[in-house]
């Protein structure tokens, strides 16, 4: 069990006590992590529906089995692995459900809506709104698995080791992903500005 | 536990401008779904607090006596599949029967079962006698004394709580032709099922498959002895009809009640194999039909819509 475990204001305590029926506790939980789950989750699906879903059953998941929480590991290595399978989970019945011929596009609208909301108004396109934007836009432009491995650490500040056990692949395999993420955000970045 | 985020602490600017872009990213969770989240959170913890705690005494005592009911019923279970099946001596009762089988649920004559013993058909449906049902033994005379209808849902009654009957029917009755009597025992015992077996639930009776098939294909009796004999195949439905049927005629001479309960018969009614729940072979017999010396008799394979908790066949 973690040491951290301990400390009540800690994730893992703040879990403990949610257990024993503690409600606020959830609510500390839930707004410290609300926003990093749920940016990893859109800029995975790219859509503020499925998103929504997807948030919803990650933190009802959360809640259901607050009983059974164990602390031995990370209580933010354990909510991204229950958001990664969901995310999993949708990609694949999106798989089967999409027509073979259909090309795709896994930029999500968000990039879009940033790069208009950046150009709206000459008066808005300060460099950073523009690299934010380009930001944005080139991790929305990974492939899929390295998009995943960099939004872990990005988002969950998962260390490698986390991420290959949340996303079930070897060490090496999560680390090469995530160089490989890493090496084409710079690249696309060092293009674009 | 954990390895440091790769690459290169306060250099790692990637990082830093993915998030800096990400915080003015004004996307976020619909308010519904915060409320949702924060609702199914109060209804967790409210959960919490209403269970027992684990030094609970009272708690305790629930957990001891769960323990022994569910024990109690292993031992229940276990006694009923002690029985097993066991060549019998000629002269000798040839079935047992389970004391809870059903009781008159059957209308009277509907079938013959005051018929020779079973050892005389060749049957070896034996069941392993336990003290307690030796009082109750159906002996041959004893059948007869209670009246067709009572003897029949005797064997019923072990035809639902043998979970091999088809087996038993394979291996111990020949091809060949049928008898009156044979068949009242083969019917009796031949019900079988491609799916979980288990107490037979009252609207799924066999006398609810006689009932309707005697109403409706009444005119398909034939004279025991004849050359061929009509098999009606029906599909019940929940309500206790006959959603569909089938009617054919075939050789006397070659009823093998195994061979017939089969799901590929129902198959080709046009159903599919999850349609198909517990399969049952019957004879029904009009006793000196009209206008014949013989007994008439109707062949009827039947089976019931499938539930949940039975698998596919």
């Amino acid at each position: 069990m973690l040491r951290m475990a301990e400390s009540v204001d800690s994730d893992e305590g703040l879990m403990l006590r949610f257990a024993a029926g503690d409600v606020r506790a959830f609510e500390t939980l839930y707004r410290r992590h609300e926003m990093k789950v749920w940016r990893y989750i859109y800029r995975s699906v790219s859509d503020q529906g499925a998103a929504d879903d997807l948030m919803q059953d990650v933190w009802f998941a959360v809640s259901q089995a607050a009983r059974r929480y164990q602390p031995s590991a990370r209580f933010t290595t354990w909510v991204f692995t229950l958001a990664h399978h969901r995310i999993v989970d949708r990609h694949r019945r999106a798989r089967v459900l999409q027509s073979l011929d259909v090309a795709t596009d896994d930029r999500g609208p968000w990039v879009e809506r940033l790069a208009a909301e950046a150009n709206a108004n000459p008066q808005t396109q300060t460099e950073s709104a523009q690299t934010g934007v380009a930001v944005l836009a080139a991790v929305s432009a990974l492939p899929r698995e390295q998009r995943d491995t960099f939004l872990l650490q990005a988002e969950g500040d998962l260390s490698v080791e986390e991420i290959a056990t949340a996303t079930g692949v070897s060490f090496e395999t999560a680390k090469s992903r995530l160089r490989y993420a890493r090496n084409r955000l710079k690249q696309v970045l060092q293009e674009q500005l | 536990m954990s390895t440091p985020p790769m690459d290169e602490g306060p250099s790692d600017e990637l990082v830093e401008a993915y998030r800096r872009a990400s915080i003015d990213d004004p996307s976020q969770p619909s308010r519904h779904v915060r409320e949702a989240i924060l609702a199914q959170a109060q209804q967790s913890a409210r959960a919490a607090n209403a269970a027992p705690a684990a030094n609970d005494a009272q708690w305790a005592w629930r957990a001891v006596a769960g323990i022994a009911v569910v024990g109690l019923v292993g031992l229940l279970v276990a006694q009923s599949f002690r029985s097993v099946p066991q060549p019998v001596a000629p002269g000798t009762a040839a079935i047992a029967p389970v004391t809870q089988a059903p009781v008159g649920t059957v209308p009277g004559g509907e079938l013959r079962s005051a018929e020779p013993s079973s050892t005389a058909l060749g049957l070896k449906v034996g069941v392993k006698r336990e003290p307690v049902a030796q009082g109750l033994v159906a002996e041959p005379e004893q059948n007869r004394a209670m009246g067709p209808g009572i003897a029949d849902d005797y064997l019923s009654g072990i035809a639902a709580v043998e979970p091999r009957a088809p087996d038993l029917v394979a291996a111990s009755v020949p091809a060949g032709r049928i008898s009156g009597s044979e068949t009242g025992r083969l019917s009796a015992v031949a019900e079988s099922s491609s799916a979980l077996r288990g107490v037979v639930p009252p609207e799924r009776a066999r006398s609810t498959v006689r009932r309707v098939v005697r109403a409706r294909y009444a005119d398909l009796f034939k004279p025991t002895g004849s050359d061929t004999v009509n098999l009606v195949t029906v599909y019940m439905n929940d309500h206790g009809d006959i959603d569909r049927a089938r009617v054919q005629e075939i050789s006397g001479s070659a009823v093998d009640a195994a061979a017939l309960t089969v799901p590929d018969r129902f198959v080709a009614l046009g159903l599919k194999r999850d349609e198909i729940g517990s399969i049952g072979f019957d004879r029904l017999v009009e006793p000196h039909g009209a206008g014949h010396q013989a007994d008439a008799i109707l062949l009827v394979l039947y089976a019931w819509p499938r539930r949940p908790i039975e698998p596919v066949p």
